[in-house]
């Protein structure tokens, strides 16, 4: 696959990415706990752990967090955003590629969102230079089961769909 | 494609022949301007610190739903753990009466922590909503400059992320068109329908997936023409840039008279 190919592919997934964040606003999670949301962007780092290579899953997290905090969030979140992102992304790359007889997609994405809620928290813990953040770990770690499960389902959903379709193997897109 | 660039930079970028500045000067004073609340111990310091950012976000004409917006991501990560923290071990205490759990951690440091990483994210919330996408790409570009001399492939990092912003600005618009009725249904359900909802997101993500890889070959092409004019920064000296400065030394000026009593 030529550079150029690749670097369109990693452009189309960063975009949808962002964009499914924008959909996801639109669907609530009915859990009232502050900052609790679905995550489903990061379908598209499972559709990246399924299809693509380490290499190109830190890069559309890279990328992904440098768009957000540049465009809305700000920099400060940037920290966040990688840090949860990146680690998340790893652990359920290593899940999926070395135990995926053990675990299903679903529990990979319910893991990946205890991790990532896990480095935010840990984050503003050192910023911060509280432990009483901590506190908020236990509530995280609840809404992360829920919240992951869901996106795995659905991640479960979009990767059979896209396997179906042939999107990563068909000619057009491997060259 | 490239004429939908300011779209997504939202309102505030209508802003922008108002008070253009350039991107530099900007940096060099967000910069400034973020490491001054490390310096002050005065509180009026902090309240002129304040007022000379109002000041600022009057100027620049940004929207307060962007701030409040933007502010959300601020007062989730950094706020309601905190003030979650202190309540839990308030409780704690209460129940136990252990010392561990006395009410020691809400110190006047940990607010100052809260006031100063406040003030770096609306610094930050300030700049990167003022100055154009194509300016700031260009400005990392060449602060980061002796990375790119170690070999470290800035340019076509910087180059994905201003496609993605490019993309973004075309997607966005085809979206609320051709998925808009869709992702209101879905929406659209009470917490029974939760089930049902979770196959509509997956188709809807299905389709924005699967609909998003036929313009593949149109990113391809782009990304192959020798498009050095994607982003850009060239310094650019105005008068509104003699006002900015002369205004951040008159401020830096009194808060260090404040400071020295």
């Amino acid at each position: 696959m030529s550079k150029n190919r690749k670097d369109a592919i990693i452009i189309i997934l960063v975009t949808n990415a962002i964009l499914i964040s924008f959909i996801e606003s639109f669907f609530p999670l009915p859990i009232p706990i502050p900052g609790v949301k679905l995550g489903l962007g990061n379908i598209i780092t499972m559709v990246g752990i399924v299809f693509l290579g380490l290499k190109d899953i830190l890069l559309i997290v890279v990328v992904r967090s440098f768009v957000v905090a540049v465009l809305t969030r700000g920099v400060t979140m940037l920290p966040f955003s990688l840090s949860g992102g990146i680690l998340s992304a790893l652990i359920m790359w290593v899940l999926y590629k070395k135990f995926s007889q053990l675990f299903s997609i679903k529990i990979i994405s319910i893991i990946g969102a205890i991790i990532h809620s896990t480095a935010q928290v840990m984050v503003a813990s050192m910023m911060l230079g509280q432990l009483i953040v901590l506190y908020y770990l236990p509530a995280l770690f609840i809404t992360s089961i829920v919240s992951g499960f869901i996106t795995g389902r659905i991640g479960e959903l979009v990767i059979n769909e896209i396997r179906n379709k042939e999107i990563f193997t068909a000619k057009k897109i491997i060259v | 494609m490239s004429n939908n660039l300011t779209i997504t930079k939202g309102t505030a970028c209508k802003s922008l022949p108002q008070w253009e500045m350039d991107g530099f000067i900007k940096i060099i004073q967000a910069v400034l301007l973020a490491s001054i609340p490390f310096l002050l111990k005065n509180p009026i310091s902090f309240i002129l610190l304040f007022t000379y950012l109002l000041g600022v976000t009057f100027v620049s004409r940004i929207k307060p739903r962007t701030l409040i917006t933007s502010s959300v991501s601020y007062c989730i990560v950094f706020l309601i753990p905190f003030l979650f923290g202190i309540l839990m071990n308030h409780f704690l205490y209460m129940i136990t009466g252990d010392d561990l759990f006395a009410d020691n951690q809400g110190t006047h440091e940990v607010y100052l922590r809260l006031i100063r990483l406040f003030l770096i994210w609306y610094i930050s919330i300030l700049y990167f909503n003022t100055t154009p996408i194509q300016t700031v790409v260009g400005l990392f570009d060449m602060i980061l400059k002796p990375i790119k001399l170690i070999g470290v492939p800035v340019s076509d990092f910087l180059k994905i992320v201003m496609y993605v912003v490019m993309d973004l600005s075309v997607c966005g618009t085809e979206i609320k068109e051709s998925l808009g009725e869709k992702i209101r249904e879905a929406a659209g359900g009470s917490g029974k329908k939760f089930k049902i909802n979770i196959k509509t997101i997956s188709q809807i993500i299905v389709s924005l997936i699967i609909n998003s890889f036929d313009r593949l070959d149109k990113i391809e092409k782009l990304m192959g023409e020798n498009n050095d004019e994607i982003y850009k920064y060239s310094f650019r000296l105005t008068k509104k840039d003699g006002i900015s400065v002369l205004s951040f030394i008159l401020f830096v000026v009194t808060v260090l008279l404040i400071e020295r009593g």
